[in-house]
């Protein structure tokens, strides 16, 4: 992927850059660090997306072997190792999600079905915000709250709940392309409200 | 397929929810240099990199991470094919611990305390005691610290890999020879995964017998090894020892008696443990 965000800072990348360095070199006490860094996260998402406990340890280990396996897919110039590796999670935890559901149930049975948890958009400062960069997460949170209904809603269920974009659609009932619309609208708001304004508190 | 179409998926893109082919008309795209969706690209990586602040967290058991450990240890000993470094200096321990595993009774003619540590984050914890259950509350366990000063060298682990309050979580205490004294706290235990380094501070300890001592064992679950450490107990009942533990998967320590180099049992009415305890 040729150039780079200029909104993350350079600073900030050093560590984890440095980290990836060594994963590539076999070094396994830097992935060790990289899960005691981000193996909450992970798996904190991977359990909203599964909907099984199970699953999403399952999908965490997955993620976390995938670093070590293949180290060179992570591509500084496109984002933080943080969001690389939740990206990467939200991915597996809908492949998983959805071999299951294949199993179980048809796909349009979940969908409809899919927990519309109200605390998913009340954005209300939780416990653990206060132990995991609780001024970064309020300003996110706060910065969500600022955003038109529909794109917060979009967005939660498409990062938050694991829903692609297809499955946003018909839950919300809207057009696939106002949904495309949303998502990326709500991105590039948060995006130019909050990014690169974090360069302190959280190393990574 | 023009930019502006490109930039109508362009989340998708990122997220990997388009198709073989779209997702290749992307990347050729991408790779042939427009600055503007890649721009647009870079806007959505930012974006996408806020919004993940704001993600849920849950807490990952020590022992998933363990379990992803081994798997990698595993893969290094597969693709290296040798031996590890430690495995020599070890070597000759591993018949003993598959002796001692391989039988209860024997291991349990020796074992005098067995300390697992805790399935949670490393750092460091207190061990022992009839109110270390798992689940145990910080102020249970602070109350049987190790003074600080003892620790003051191991005060540069950083604070995302020390262990928070309320983490501490023990384990079993085990004392064939006397089953009847509670199990207080017998030290405290560090794991310093960056220095490889497992540090064990004990207390209320009772010199053994003449020809006898004390022994602290790490056993290594990775390397199925084991390293014995003498302990030397001062005056005032304390020891401590400094083990290597080179892998990343806490070990288990225990502490046994030995007379000659060989476990073996405290003579009858003998404690190795202060009666307080």
């Amino acid at each position: 992927m040729p150039g780079g965000s200029r909104d993350i800072r350079e600073e900030d990348r050093l560590d984890e850059v440095e980290l990836v360095q060594r994963i590539k070199k076999r070094d396994a006490r830097a992935l060790n660090q990289v899960i005691l860094l981000f193996g909450d996260r992970v798996l904190g998402l991977c359990e909203v997306i599964s909907f099984d406990k199970l699953d999403a340890e399952s999908v965490t280990s997955d993620v976390f072997l995938e670093l070590w396996n293949r180290p060179e897919a992570f591509d500084p110039s496109r984002g933080r190792l943080k969001t690389y590796l939740l990206t990467l999670a939200r991915c597996r935890s809908i492949d998983r999600r959805r071999s299951r559901v294949a199993r179980e149930t048809k796909m349009n049975e979940f969908i409809s079905q899919a927990s519309y948890d109200p605390s998913l958009y009340a954005h209300e400062l939780t416990a653990e915000a206060c132990t995991l960069g609780a001024e970064k997460r309020r300003m996110v949170d706060a910065a969500l709250c600022r955003l038109p209904e529909a794109q917060r809603v979009a967005l939660k269920l498409a990062f938050f709940q694991g829903l692609t974009h297809m499955e946003v659609a018909e839950k919300l009932a809207l057009p696939l392309g106002t949904v495309k619309s949303h998502i990326r609208r709500g991105l590039l708001h948060l995006k130019g409200e909050l990014a690169g304004k974090f360069d302190v508190g959280e190393t990574l | 397929m023009n930019c502006e179409a490109f930039q109508e998926s362009i989340v998708q893109y990122y997220l990997g929810e388009l198709d073989d082919v779209a997702s290749a008309q992307f990347d050729e795209h991408i790779a042939g240099g427009c600055p503007s969706c890649t721009r647009a690209l870079n806007d959505i990586a930012a974006g996408v990199d806020v919004l993940f602040d704001s993600a849920p967290v849950s807490q990952l058991a020590e022992s998933t991470r363990a379990a992803i450990l081994r798997q990698v240890e595993r893969s290094k000993s597969c693709s290296a094919g040798s031996t590890s470094p430690n495995e020599a200096s070890t070597a000759a321990f591993v018949g003993y611990r598959a002796t001692a595993a391989g039988g209860c009774s024997v291991a349990a003619g020796w074992l005098l305390a067995m300390i697992l540590f805790p399935a949670t984050q490393v750092g460091s914890q207190n061990i022992g005691g009839p109110s270390s259950q798992p689940g145990i509350s910080s102020q249970a366990s602070s109350a049987g610290r190790a003074s600080s000063g003892a620790l003051a060298g191991l005060e540069r682990l950083p604070s995302n890999l020390r262990m928070a309050e309320d983490e501490f979580r023990t384990t079993s205490f085990v004392s064939l020879h006397q089953p009847s004294v509670p199990a207080g706290p017998i030290g405290k235990v560090i794991w310093d995964p960056l220095a490889g380094e497992i540090h064990f501070f004990g207390s209320g300890f009772r010199q053994p017998p003449n020809g006898m001592q004390a022994v602290l064992w790490a056993e290594d679950p990775i390397e199925e090894s084991v390293l014995p450490v003498p302990l030397e107990i001062d005056s005032n009942g304390t020891c401590r020892a400094v083990v290597s533990a080179s892998n990343l998967v806490p070990p288990m320590v225990y502490v046994t008696i030995e007379r000659s180099g060989e476990p073996t049992e405290l003579p009858a009415g003998e404690k190795l443990l202060s009666a307080e305890m």
